[in-house]
């Protein structure tokens, strides 16, 4: 007679899971059981990583098979990462990165949070969704809920559970089916009209009552918010009409950076005392030289370098004429300059011009000399400063939220201001004077660094920086390869050239998927191609 | 006589069905034990298992194989224990199927699910009231990922 333990051994009642699924990951916990999908907690067997595996039963059900899909396409710091996906004749097995943390609902179960606690879980919220309604065609999450928010171990918010998000369809005019969370689900999901952008905006408006709150109920929560500012904001969000909330989400994080009493006294106070100097000049100037009092021609925030001045207009959408507010640079997130004319939008736009340029031999250095502008926008996340004058990194180092720095072409020799950046995630300094990248040894999320064209002589000067994903080393010959192994997260690596010819350390990188060589390097890569269990690639 | 309403809070699900069986009717017993409805949190589930099994924490902690600092600090509620962590007091207890899922549910960590493997295994250890040291093994030789595994850290959701 077989025991519970033999069938155990055989696989139970496992076998309705993929049995590829099952040879890479094994079930620990189920997190939630649902009619249409199960959603495991599962370990990967090689690594030991955790993840999570959402598994659909259901093959008619209309989003089983758009979650991968979504997942597949999205790339953000705050949106869990796909990992892969697997099927079989009855089930879908969707994996994504497990966010270790708590989520919003757990953390309230105790006491609302302070405003002061609360503005940058908001704030990063609108930055996910500004990145979700960005893609093209505009990605919905439709279940924006405090289950679905994560906080993670170093304080990022991560949105998870894309189960029920739909790709915006422009033709469409209702919803079908009817998904989301009562409370948090706006009136047009429940088939008033097709869900858009402004559902996610109503859902993370009442998040944010709930979070100051923990009420859900549009009049309870407007009138127990106390700040009125945070009051007219959680109203607009909620509002019955799509029409009537904010017209995306970057619109309504600029509303809530306004609503921040203290930034905004604090841009205040900058603005009376820039006031306060120019009469105090101005006095002076009328009483030493007898004569006219000279008008201020306008309040707005003077910029050291025209250029950059170009590129944050370009972001506010302010002509050159309207004059650029202290608190309208708080709205400010990205920031893209590359040469002597390229002020750009996106970083895909600056690059595509800067390619154009290049090809037509056209691009030249710009003229800026000083990132002191930088600092009236503490919000800064992106930004790129190529092709300058650059030597002092310093403004950058009192701007906390940077995750994207691309400095390349500049002749910086200092790179320390760069330590301690807690969010960096990405560097480029291409072309930087520096021999020594230790220092970046301290930036905890830093994944991928561009130090191509550097002094970098070996694999020494990156020691420490353990969490390197992706190396790039364009135009840049090292003397040997050894200590490279030091940096085993490494999944690609670019290399320009090799003194000594020896590739055979890269073999000891358990996770490098690809190296990216220059020609020049063709004969010594033919010694370890054999044995190398990564792809060898060429400029 | 001492008053019901004053019956020492928590009390452990087994008294109550015993009072609701005792019970003259629905209303008295409903009216005797309100303060007991409200389930007891995790630190007073341990408390509780404690007093019902005669058991002091020392003995429960060096039977879950925990080690014994961080065992005292589950049991003071200052550290919140990951789901592995109460499946191994569950062991420690000698705790039958649904009493674990009781402690799960009171430690807010998802119930026992058969359809996994592994907690079917650990269904079939409790059920048969096996050693922390047999449930280990057993685990291990079905490829199992053992509890509270060095890197098995899942203490949150």
């Amino acid at each position: 007679m077989s025991t519970l333990k033999d069938k155990l051994a055989s696989g139970f009642d496992e076998a309705r899971y993929p049995v590829d699924f099952l040879a890479h990951y094994e079930p620990l916990e189920c997190l939630s059981l649902k009619q249409e999908s199960d959603t495991l907690y599962v370990k990967n067997r090689l690594s030991g990583e955790f993840a999570v595996a959402k598994c659909y039963a259901d093959k008619t059900l209309l989003s089983r098979d758009s979650e991968g899909r979504i997942l597949r396409s999205l790339h953000h710091s705050g949106l869990p990462r796909f990992l892969g996906e697997y099927e079989s004749d009855t089930m879908l097995c969707v994996i994504r990165e497990y966010a270790k943390g708590v989520t919003l609902s757990e953390l309230l179960e105790e006491a609302p949070l302070t405003e002061q606690e609360a503005l940058p879980i908001l704030l990063q919220l609108c930055d996910i969704l500004t990145y979700l309604h960005s893609q093209s065609p505009p990605v919905i999450h439709r279940d924006l809920k405090p289950q679905n928010i994560i906080l993670t171990d170093d304080g990022t918010v991560k949105l998870i559970d894309f189960g029920i998000s739909r790709i915006y369809d422009a033709g469409a005019k209702k919803d079908t089916v009817f998904f989301g969370t009562q409370d948090f689900a706006p009136p047009e999901q429940y088939g008033f009209s097709q869900t858009d952008c402004r559902a996610d905006l109503f859902s993370l408006g009442v998040v944010m009552g709930y979070i100051l709150t923990r009420q859900t109920d549009p009049e309870t929560t407007a009138a127990a918010i106390r700040n009125n500012r945070l009051s007219r904001i959680y109203r607009k969000c909620t509002d019955f009409s799509p029409h009537r909330r904010y017209s995306s989400a970057r619109e309504l994080k600029a509303a809530l950076l306004r609503s921040d009493g203290k930034r905004q006294k604090a841009a205040l106070r900058f603005c009376f005392s820039a006031l306060a100097c120019l009469l105090f000049l101005c006095a002076g100037f009328a009483i030493g030289r007898h004569t006219d009092v000279l008008a201020p021609h306008s309040t707005g925030v003077v910029f050291n370098e025209q250029l950059i001045e170009q590129a944050v207009r370009l972001q506010l959408s302010k002509a050159d004429d309207e004059p650029i507010m202290a608190e309208d640079l708080l709205a400010v997130t990205e920031l893209y300059i590359f040469g002597n004319e390229i002020a750009a939008k996106t970083e895909e736009e600056m690059n595509r011009t800067a390619d154009q340029l290049f090809a037509e031999n056209k691009m030249k250095t710009g003229p800026i000399k000083s990132l002191a502008d930088l600092e009236k926008m503490p919000n800064l996340e992106n930004v790129a400063i190529a092709m300058q004058q650059v030597s002092d990194l310093t403004p950058l180092a009192s701007l906390p939220q940077l995750q994207v720095v691309i400095v390349k072409n500049n002749p910086i020799e200092d790179i320390s201001p760069l330590r301690g950046l807690k969010q960096l995630e990405r560097l480029d300094l291409f072309g930087a004077l520096v021999e020594d990248f230790t220092p970046l040894a301290d930036c905890p999320k830093l994944t991928n660094l561009q130090a191509g064209g550097t002094l970098a002589r070996t694999p020494a000067a990156f020691a420490g920086l353990d969490l390197l994903t992706h190396l790039y080393l364009y135009q840049l010959t090292l003397d040997t390869l050894d200590g490279i192994e030091q940096l085993s997260r490494l999944q690609f690596i670019e290399l320009g050239g090799v003194v000594n010819g020896d590739l055979s350390p890269l073999l000891a990188l358990p996770e490098l998927k690809t190296v990216l060589l220059d020609e020049n390097l063709r004969d010594e890569a033919g010694s370890i191609e054999a044995r190398a269990p990564f792809a060898i690639t060429y400029e | 006589m001492k008053d019901n309403h004053e019956t020492p809070i928590p009390v452990g699900t087994s008294t109550l069905f015993r009072r609701i069986f005792k019970a003259a009717d629905l209303r008295s017993y409903l009216d005797e034990n309100e303060k007991s409805l409200v389930a007891p949190t995790f630190t007073e589930s341990l408390e509780l298992l404690c007093q019902e099994q005669n058991m002091v924490r020392e003995h429960v902690i060096c039977r879950a194989g925990i080690e014994r600092g961080f065992g005292h600090q589950l049991f003071r509620g200052s550290r919140k224990p990951s789901r592995d962590n109460v499946l191994r007091l569950a062991f420690g207890f000698g705790l039958d199927v649904d009493e674990t899922q009781a402690l799960l549910r009171a430690a807010r960590r998802t119930p026992l699910y058969p359809r996994i493997k592994r907690d079917a295994a650990i269904i079939y250890g409790l059920a048969h009231h096996d050693t922390i040291i047999e449930i280990q093994t057993s685990l291990s030789d079905l490829g199992l990922t053992a509890l509270g595994g060095e890197r098995y850290e899942h203490s949150e959701r």
